[in-house]
């Protein structure tokens, strides 16, 4: 043994001389006794399952459906030192049909226009603005029943044409219903449609019958929209004339007209082009556009021919009338002019068909001279 | 008597210090010595200079990684989201990957590939709080099988302890069966992802251990309500792989879930519309609150994944949650799903 | 054949001797031991019986029947130990006790001492006496209803130096050693196996340090004393002591062989005094005597017993009774009076884990063993501090919700529970459903909303973080929704969470995720835990659907 060791430096030395045999049978049967218990306690395990130790699903109780738990509605922001809502409640530009004893606003009317449009529909926003967004008016109702909600979405478009183009966007494929003068289809739970140069979107957010028929109603109010006293909204940025051309004189359904801004054709020179239907090919559209003054029309259909001829063949010319043709895919586009008016056809397959499409418009257009 | 002085010494024989060693040692200290000062005072640009003048040498750098991005180029760039309705959650999740055109196209034999279920909570699994662990099951034998991948990882870092949520929402059970392998999160296993472009979290703690050698990842999420974000799906189910303290993302909620879009760019991201938690999300526990969606969808293209799983397996009509737009403002995916997908029934 | 059994007949006779089974014996206890506390861990728990070692503790036994007057689940498996000690006298101690194990082993491996100071060291001391005292002190205050015999029952504080002390330093190191060799080319998981709690971030025990110092300083205190802490402190070796007064079994000595040479004390662990009348009290039975004898004097032997060598009794005057007795009959209305055990100054955060029994019961049951601390997966319960309970309720369990929160479904706590101070419940009981309907769910306290540090009520910020997590349906964070215009004028939609008490069942997992970490914005205290009747915050729910 040596003191400066860490650990015990004792040999173990048996002293005893003699271990008596019962000693050896008990010790062995100790052992045995040991190895059985840690064998016994190792298989012990009973393939525990996870959801032994859940509760099971029959046994839940539906309890947000047995509990109804009241929602405060969200209470809106009152700038101090102004007079209370109510009767200063600014609903404008909503119809006053909008609300009704059972269906009260939620907040404020919030008003967006383009510059901060992006809050509201981020992403979303540069379709509506490519299409001559004026503002937004955003409204939530909130049913006094069954405390379901409906959110109006309300865009000025600034034109028929504007809301015109943002509609046929939304309702693409869809079957358009009118009723005095609102353009509609309906959703899931809600409309969307136009009405001069207001779209609207209407959502609830459920599937109800209460919500249908709000937004029947609502749809119903919106032709109000634009109509009320002091609205300063003139006849021609209600009902544009190359529109009232096409829906009226020619009898074109109206979910049929498109109206392009500009970069018609991929010319930033032409704008405000009024398309429809053609009734020769799919793809066939005539189209109409009102310039200002006949010199204005004479002009834009000279840019037009010169920037046609990189892809086009000139086949026939007579006066302000130019027949082209594709060089690839060989379709043929034609354009004509009346006074200030430019109308024409674009991508019909068939010659021939051209001539009928382009007299009917002109005929159209002899009422006016009258 | 003659009395002489006695030394009782005199014949010792010291050790004494030679002139030499002497040297050596004045030597010796001066060498440690003028080791010492250059340690201490050299400027800090010098070689084994342990100066630290502004005390900011001394701050530990976390060397961020970055993620690679896991996307294949689709079978037919056409059609970016597939949906399979109809039959049991195995056919489901057949019939929208043939949608897409196969598993086989996207995963190649021998890539590792890992699985990010969501198992945010100790729920069981018909209360729609987390991802079907039939559907998990179904996607690794594919996965392993089918693919012929070498090695199939999942993971995730629940909210509530990780070991529970695993065994509880059956998911544990369902990937190791099926031969997947199954990571837990421990305070070793994060370090710090760098995002470029990502606004909250473009430096934030990433569970990184699974992630180690992936080649293809794979997210599988539940389709459910979320009181903040209004849905915690495909996108949304990537939170659970961030560590530190998440609980303030909530205080700019769609800025978050569309940052964790580009944080990772899955190879697919499943939405497992089998049990669909309507209401009272993200938690759930109540089975009133759960629908059967029927369908299964595996998306290409994460964003028009979750905008079709809003509208239709969340029923909610009108908009889609702001995150989906911002997600494809910053590049992830785009939000119309129209003419991208394919139904198969 | 027979040359070869020849040669190994006397080493078999040699091997085959008690001391080496002994040993054995302890290993086995003490790796089963290591095993259990390893298993207490949800995703290993599938019907092992963790608890066991506390069940076979006649101690815990007697003391919570003399407190309740009933014998809770398993505790009734005491009576093993207590037929073996019948039998063959303290054989718990040096055969099956882990702690006495250790004890023993540490004594063992740092024992340098030259011969004649080993056999010193071994011979009986008259403080011995000193467990026989606490053990009547411990046991009258357990009939007084203040179960204190958790702070030195030898299993008990090992079962709690394992779980809190130990446990988190292993898992920390095998996690960095997992880390370390991650980019050796291993998965950085292989190791989570050994971990005694694999799969979480890292669990911290709130005073656990003073609970390993305690431990550690017994343990240290072999070097000086050996088995100090089994001859001179363990009540349960004391009880153990007077049930082994006359056992069948006993060492005995041989006068007529015996030369006084004083061998046998050289590695006596009970300081039993073999030499002379052994005492058969503090006999640990290691039968390192017999092997220590050249003149094979003693033998373990239940027949030819000499009477006259030995002195059964523990070494107790009656002047130390009557004193022990006195003062166990003050010490547990002192510690009642300390003042925070009541109805009236119980501490807002000494909330217990569900399927508790009400207050003053949970404290006649709980020995500190620090099971349903171990088993918890999200690490919410804690050993109660000074600050929660008192000292009479140190160590006894306390959900600690700026830590974790409660997991919804989990009743890991009440399974492990050995004494019924966390009754044994189902998830249905726990959640009120299905059977249970009527009394509805266990409520461990309720939450309060902090409205001067909430960020939307205090600080214009949105966030109801709460409301996300709060798992019951409906939830109980529900919200007042307002429009505001904040600071920097813009506008903000604020949803400012308010709590509904009669839904919220005290989980604290808004506490636990409120981001205003450092002193919760929500935070949930104990008024309103369903386990008592006094501590009641509403006279009845407000919706019949889920009673409280």
């Amino acid at each position: 043994m040596r003191p400066d060791r860490i650990f015990n430096s004792h040999k173990t030395r048996l002293m005893r001389h003699q271990i008596p045999g019962s000693e050896n049978l008990s010790v062995a049967l100790i052992f045995v006794a040991l190895i059985a218990l840690v064998v016994w306690i190792t298989t012990t395990r009973d393939n525990f399952d996870p959801t032994e130790r859940d509760l099971p699903i029959e046994l839940l109780g539906d309890n947000s459906a047995q509990i109804e738990i009241y929602n405060r509605p969200l209470k809106p922001w009152h700038e101090p030192g102004q007079p209370m809502a109510g009767a200063a409640f600014d609903l404008a530009p909503f119809p006053a049909a909008t609300l009704d004893a059972e269906w009260q606003p939620v907040g404020r009317v919030k008003r967006f226009q383009p510059d901060n449009l992006y809050e509201k529909i981020n992403g979303e926003a540069e379709k509506f603005i490519k299409q001559g967004f004026v503002g937004l008016a955003f409204l939530r109702l909130r049913s006094a029943d069954d405390s379901s909600e409906i959110a109006i979405e309300l865009f000025d478009q600034g034109s028929l044409g504007g809301s015109l183009g943002v509609f046929s966007d939304h309702a693409a494929g869809r079957a358009i219903e009118d009723r005095e003068g609102v353009s509609f289809v309906t959703t899931g739970a809600g409309a969307i449609g136009r009405q001069g140069r207001y779209f609207f979107r209407i959502a609830g957010d459920r599937q109800s019958a209460a919500i249908t028929a709000k937004a029947a109603s609502l749809v119903a109010a919106f032709a109000q929209l634009g109509r009320g006293p002091g609205t300063t909204t003139t006849h021609e940025e209600i009902v544009p004339t190359g529109f009232a051309l096409l829906s009226q004189r020619l009898g074109i359904a109206e979910a049929d007209i498109q109206f392009q801004e500009g970069n018609v054709f991929q010319y930033d020179f032409a704008q405000r082009f009024w398309f429809a239907k053609a009734g020769i090919g799919a793809d066939t559209r005539l189209f109409v556009h009102v310039a200002d003054s006949a010199a204005a029309a004479e002009d834009l259909i000279a840019a037009l021919t010169a920037e046609h001829r990189y892809e086009y063949d000139e086949l026939e010319v007579d006066g302000a009338y130019r027949l082209f043709r594709h060089r690839y895919l060989g379709s043929f586009f034609a354009v004509a002019r009346r006074r200030n008016y430019v109308y024409g056809v674009e991508a019909s397959p068939d010659r021939a068909a051209i001539p009928t499409v382009l007299a009917r418009i002109s005929e159209s257009l002899d009422d006016d001279e009258s | 008597m003659t009395s002489r002085k006695k030394y009782p010494h005199a014949d010792y024989r010291g050790d004494y210090l030679s002139r030499r060693d002497l040297l050596k040692r004045i030597l010796a200290l001066g060498g440690i010595g003028a080791a010492g000062t250059y340690l201490t005072h050299a400027p800090e640009d010098f070689p084994w200079s342990l100066r630290d003048h502004t005390g900011l040498r001394g701050m530990p750098v976390e060397t961020p990684f970055q993620l690679p991005d896991f996307r294949v180029e689709p079978a037919n760039p056409g059609i970016q989201v597939g949906v399979g309705r109809g039959g049991d959650a195995h056919t489901m999740l057949r019939k929208a990957l043939d949608a897409i055109g196969g598993l086989k196209h996207f995963i190649q034999p021998g890539d590792i590939v890992l699985v990010k279920p969501n198992v945010a909570f100790d729920r069981s699994p018909n209360l729609g709080a987390t991802t079907n662990p039939a559907i998990i099951e179904t996607l690794v034998r594919l996965l392993l099988v089918d693919a012929r991948a070498a090695e199939v990882r999942i993971a995730d870092n629940p909210i509530e302890s990780p070991a529970d949520c695993f065994a509880k929402s059956g998911i544990g059970a369902a990937a190791e069966q099926a031969g997947g392998r199954v990571y837990l999160p421990d305070p070793n296993a994060f370090e710090v992802l760098y995002t470029p472009g990502a606004r909250l979290i473009e430096e934030w703690a990433f569970f990184r251990r699974p992630f180690k050698d992936v080649n293809k990842v794979i997210g599988i999420a539940p389709a459910k309500d979320h009181n903040l974000c209004h849905a915690s799906l495909g996108i949304k189910n990537w939170y659970g792989l961030l560590g530190g303290r998440r609980n303030q993302f909530h205080q700019d909620i769609h800025e978050i879930v569309s940052d964790l879009s580009i944080m990772i760019r899955p190879t697919l991201t499943i939405v497992d519309g089998t049990r669909v938690l309507m209401e009272n999300g993200p938690t759930g526990g109540d089975p009133s609150n759960v629908r059967d969606g029927n369908a299964v969808l595996v998306g290409i293209d994460p964003v028009a994944t979750d905008a079709w799983a809003f509208e239709h397996l969340l029923q909610r009509p009108g908009r889609l949650p702001d995150y989906l737009y911002m997600a494809e403002q910053k590049g992830s995916g785009k939000v119309n799903y129209k003419d991208r997908l394919k139904v198969i029934t | 054949m027979s040359r070869l059994r020849a040669a190994l007949a006397p080493r078999l006779n040699r091997w085959l001797r008690l001391t080496r089974v002994r040993v054995f014996s302890q290993v086995v206890f003490f790796g089963l031991f290591l095993f259990a506390v390893w298993a207490t861990w949800t995703s290993r728990l599938g019907g092992y019986p963790v608890s066991a070692l506390l069940e076979l503790d006649p101690l815990v036994m007697l003391s919570t029947v003399l407190a309740t007057g009933y014998v809770y689940k398993l505790l009734g498996w005491a009576l093993i130990i207590i037929a073996i000690t019948f039998l063959f006298g303290r054989v718990f101690c040096n055969w099956i006790c882990p702690y006495g194990s250790l004890h023993q082993f540490i004594g063992w491996l740092f024992d340098n001492r030259p011969a004649h100071r080993r056999i010193a060291q071994n011979r009986y001391h008259p403080a011995q006496f000193l467990k026989y005292s606490l053990l009547i002190v411990f046991l009258l205050m357990s009939a007084m209803g203040a179960l204190q015999i958790g702070l030195l029952d030898p299993i008990v504080m090992m079962y709690r130096a394992m779980a809190t002390f130990f446990a988190p330093i292993f898992d920390a190191a095998l996690g960095r050693v997992g880390a370390a060799t991650e980019g050796l080319g291993a998965s950085g998981t292989w190791l989570d196996s050994l971990k005694f709690a694999p799969g979480v971030e890292h669990r911290i025990f709130v005073g656990s340090f003073w609970i390993g110092v305690i431990f550690l300083f017994f343990v240290l205190m072999n070097l000086w004393k050996p088995r100090f802490f089994c001859r001179f402190v363990c009540p349960l070796g004391a009880l153990l002591g007077v049930i082994a007064s006359r056992s069948v079994f006993r060492i005995n000595r041989i006068v007529e062989k015996c030369t006084d040479c004083d061998l046998c004390l050289s590695r006596c662990e009970g300081a039993s005094d073999p030499q002379a009348q052994v005492r058969q009290a503090e006999c640990f039975a290691c039968m390192n005597c017999i092997d220590d004898c050249p003149e094979n004097a003693l033998e373990f032997t239940a027949l030819r017993q000499d009477r006259s060598q030995v002195l059964p009794y523990p070494d107790l005057s009656r002047r130390k009774i009557v004193f022990a007795g006195a003062l166990g009959l003050i010490a547990a209305p002192a510690l009642r009076n300390s003042g925070r055990v009541n109805d009236e100054n119980f501490s807002a955060k000494m909330i217990r884990p569900p399927g508790s029994v009400e207050e003053s019961e949970f404290l006649e049951r709980c020995i500190k063993c620090e099971q349903c601390i171990n088993v918890c997966p999200t690490n919410v319960l804690q050993p109660a501090a000074l600050k929660e309970g008192g000292i009479e309720a140190l160590w006894t369990p306390v959900m600690n919700f700026r830590i974790a929160h409660c997991q919804l479904k989990c009743t890991l706590c009440s399974e492990v529970c050995p004494t019924g101070a966390i009754r044994r419940i189902e998830v249905a009981e726990k959640l009120g459903e299905g059977p249970y309907r009527e009394q509805g769910p266990v409520r461990l306290g309720t939450a309060f909303i902090d409205t001067n540090r909430c960020l939307p009520w205090a600080n214009q910020v949105p966030c109801v973080v709460c409301e996300e997590v709060c798992p019951v349906a409906p939830k109980a964070i529900q919200t007042y929704d307002e429009e505001d215009r904040d600071v920097f004028g813009k506008m903000v939609i604020l949803n400012k969470p308010f709590i509904v008490p009669d839904l919220c069942i005290g989980c604290g997992i808004c506490e636990a995720e409120c981001p205003v970490q450092d002193q919760p914005a929500v935070y949930v205290t104990a008024v309103g835990e369903s386990r008592s009747a006094n501590r009641k915050l509403l006279l009845r729910s407000r919706t019949p659907a889920r009673p409280i």
